[in-house]
């Protein structure tokens, strides 16, 4: 279904750019092909919710990426490195990096699957957040290059104040989606 | 990370030497993109170049800066020399057409139009850098260049021999060494009116491998543009008669293709702000929420009631400028004008953040183009002279203000990657934003008066002379306004498909020249690859420097280049 929606909306998109092209344009046939563009549009958005759905419900969720956990994992690191008051420059330099080439970067990489579960609202609101968030751990990243700890370290706690909100708010989605 | 000095006070951030060393780069980079831009008719911004030197001034010298204080001081410089690309390519139209004019009146609604930009563009950054997470490939490169003390040994390599490389290349390209384009279509035997030919061009290579997916859209519309529209239009005998091989690619691309392109970007970019309503709702609560006073630390955002006293103190002086510089129009008609260009000036800023966003290039003479049509269809019916004059003033005015807001938005994404603070970026931008329009006005004053320009000249201004011979075309009633609606019509429905922007992609391809989509789409079909191949963090980590390296690299000698042709200019 997905692959014919997509054949569908190619030839019918050069169809409609063709008799768009030509001047004076074909009226009627351009509108005709916009219409199967619609149709094919429509396809491709139902199937997109159907396969999204499909791995939500596969077993366990094996196929949906767990933000929660995720960002807990984040939160505790960033727990861990703003009560170690020994921690110096390199130290959080290195905890930082390992967070931006892993948690978080597998994060942004899946957050595709918000959709899906918390619909555009609730994408907007975990990512926007998370983004937020992952500025801090930039900053603070910065901040330790830069032989700043004291800057280093506000701005850990700035970001794990912004991921224990987000934390927060992706338990309270996922309470309301499981309703 | 090599151990650093600890340093104790208030992380250096905006300071005095990051403001001066980021307006005299952004002097110097502005006349020398002016000239470089009249001359051969694109420009480049040089927030690469101005990171570059922040590292040799800033860090090197001084020895006290810190990656956002350098972060700072690009902002600042790409501010002041962004706004010429939007000048270049409409106030010498004036000077073509041997208008009268006051030089004060071009300043002011370029100034204005430098406001607006801003003032426009800034709450649209959670929604396009927060959650859209586009990719802006400039302002990642330039990021790269500030993050590279502490990147790690491998990606500073990498970004150096990205860099290195493509400077060489660049190098040789501007001294004729090497050929500028390469005609793969003679060599493979193809008819010349089904255009193939490559630009040399490591910068569009490198931001199509940063762009990744977004950038196989912008190749698909090229292929349908340049390979499949133009050769049937060809078969069927659409072209007229007598235009054959390059020419009739050329004509299909000036009649049918790119008009084409521009009602596609705009319904593309409207259907795409009705889909996003709910998440830029969502952005705009945010920043009300975080705007104002952050309960742990510094604010993030400027109050939105600050930009919307900026943006409205910008439209009064606009409509002020409008009335004295060309009052036959009429008072009431000002305003509507006035009011009918701020419009358009939010809705093209928003197609070309979000062009710039996914792929780096700006549709600006696209959106000129456009705004000159608005307001021509209500200007010029009441004066002929006045109504051109107030077409191409409000048409400087939008290209500055799309320009200034897609460079903001670069400069945000690379603040973002670095971890500046959002406010503190906007607020520099929109200090000296302003003072670009000014320069860039008097270096194209004193060129017209030492050199002259348009055909025939030593600087030939093509950009200007082609919207010469829009507007011409348009006061004779020559609009394709059919392939406008057709486009936007396409452009919707693509949009409202699962691909983001889908429709403002395809659009942009059509509008551009296929020589420069080409080696993009070729860096763009690498990243794709190699991800399947190596993974997402192989792209990430080892990909994305070196193809940051490409676009700093390529860049740079542009900017070099176009500084000697200054030199030889005043010779």
């Amino acid at each position: 279904m997905a692959m014919f929606s997509y054949i569908l909306l190619t030839l019918s998109t050069v169809a409609a750019c063709l008799f768009a092209a030509r001047i004076p344009v074909m009226t009627a046939p351009l509108a005709a092909s916009v219409l199967v563009m619609a149709v094919a549009v429509l396809l491709m958005r139902r199937g997109y919710k159907a396969r999204l759905a499909r791995e939500m419900a596969s077993e366990s969720g094996r196929g949906i990426f767990d933000f929660a956990a995720s960002a807990r994992g984040v939160l505790q690191t960033l727990e861990r490195l703003e009560s170690d008051e020994q921690a110096g420059c390199g130290q959080i330099h290195r905890e930082l990096d390992r967070l931006v080439d892993g948690a978080l970067f597998d994060f942004a990489e899946a957050r595709e699957g918000l959709l899906a579960l918390h619909g555009f609202g609730g994408f907007a609101r975990v990512v926007g957040e998370f983004s937020r968030g992952e500025r801090a751990v930039n900053r603070g990243w910065s901040a330790a290059v830069d032989g700043y700890p004291c800057e280093a370290r506000a701005s850990v706690a700035r970001a794990r104040e912004i991921f224990a909100g987000l934390v927060d708010e992706l338990e309270r989605l996922r309470r309301q989606s499981s309703r | 990370m090599p151990p650093v000095e600890i340093k104790t006070g208030p992380y250096r951030e905006i300071t005095w030497e990051a403001i001066t060393l980021g307006l005299i780069v952004g002097v110097i980079l502005n006349m020398a993109i002016t000239y470089a831009g009249l001359l051969i008719g694109f420009t480049i911004v040089g927030s690469e170049i101005a990171a570059i030197v922040g590292w040799g001034v800033l860090r090197g010298i001084m020895r006290r800066s810190t990656i956002v204080e350098n972060n700072i001081n690009q902002t600042i410089a790409s501010a002041v020399n962004s706004t010429g690309a939007g000048i270049i390519l409409t106030i010498p139209v004036l000077y073509l057409r041997g208008a009268e004019f006051e030089f004060l009146h071009v300043i002011l609604a370029t100034m204005c139009g430098a406001t607006l930009g801003v003032a426009f563009i800034i709450p649209l950054r959670k929604q396009m850098i927060d959650i859209d997470r586009l990719r802006f490939p400039s302002g990642t490169a330039v990021a790269a260049i500030l993050r590279s003390p502490g990147a790690g040994i491998k990606k500073a390599v990498l970004l150096t021999v990205g860099i290195a490389f493509s400077a060489l290349v660049s190098v040789m390209v501007h001294l004729g060494w090497i050929a500028e384009y390469v005609d793969l279509g003679a060599m493979l035997g193809m008819p010349a009116h089904v255009e193939n030919v490559w630009a040399v061009s490591l910068l569009s290579f490198g931001a199509g491998f940063i762009s990744g997916w977004a950038g196989l859209a912008v190749l698909l519309g090229g292929i349908l543009a340049y390979w499949i529209i133009t050769p049937v239009a060809f078969g069927l005998g659409w072209i007229p008669q007598g235009i054959v091989g390059v020419d009739a690619s050329a004509w299909a691309h000036a009649e049918m293709n790119r008009p084409l392109g521009i009602g596609m970007l705009i319904g593309g970019a409207l259907m795409g702000i009705a889909l996003a309503l709910p998440s830029i709702r969502e952005a705009f609560s945010s920043l009300r929420r975080i705007g104002g006073a952050n309960k742990s630390g510094p604010s993030e955002e400027l109050p939105l009631k600050l930009l919307y006293i900026a943006a409205i103190a910008s439209v009064v002086l606009l409509v002020v400028t409008g009335f004295i510089a060309a009052s036959p129009v009429g008072l009431p008609r000002i305003i509507v004008i006035a009011l009918a260009g701020t419009l358009w000036i939010w809705l093209a800023g928003i197609i070309v953040a979000q062009c710039t966003g996914m792929t780096d290039w700006s549709p600006v003479s696209g959106m000129a183009l456009i705004a000159v049509t608005i307001i021509l269809f209500f200007s010029y019916s009441t004066n002929h002279e006045s109504g051109v004059l107030l077409a191409v003033l409000i048409g400087a005015t939008v290209c500055v203000a799309v320009t200034e807001g897609a460079d903001m938005m670069q400069d945000l994404k690379t603040g973002t990657l670095v971890g500046a603070l959002p406010a503190r970026q906007q607020a520099v931008q929109l200090m000296f934003s302003w003072m670009g329009p000014i320069i860039t006005v008097l270096v194209i004053h004193v060129i017209w008066n030492a050199y002259g320009f348009g055909a025939g000249t030593k600087i030939p201004a093509p950009q200007a002379q082609a919207l010469d011979a829009a507007i011409s075309g348009v006061v004779g009633g020559d609009v394709p306004l059919g392939k406008y609606a057709a486009g936007a019509l396409i452009g919707g429905v693509l949009s409202a498909s699962t691909f983001t922007g889908l429709g403002v992609m395809v659009g942009l391809s059509m509008y551009l020249p296929l020589v420069y989509l080409l080696p993009f789409g070729l860096g763009s079909v690498m990243n794709v690859v190699s991800g399947k191949l190596r993974g997402r963090r192989w792209v990430e980590n080892t990909g994305v420097p070196l193809a940051a390296g490409l676009i700093v690299g390529d860049a740079v000698v542009g900017v070099v280049f176009a500084m000697i042709s200054v030199l030889g200019g005043i010779g």
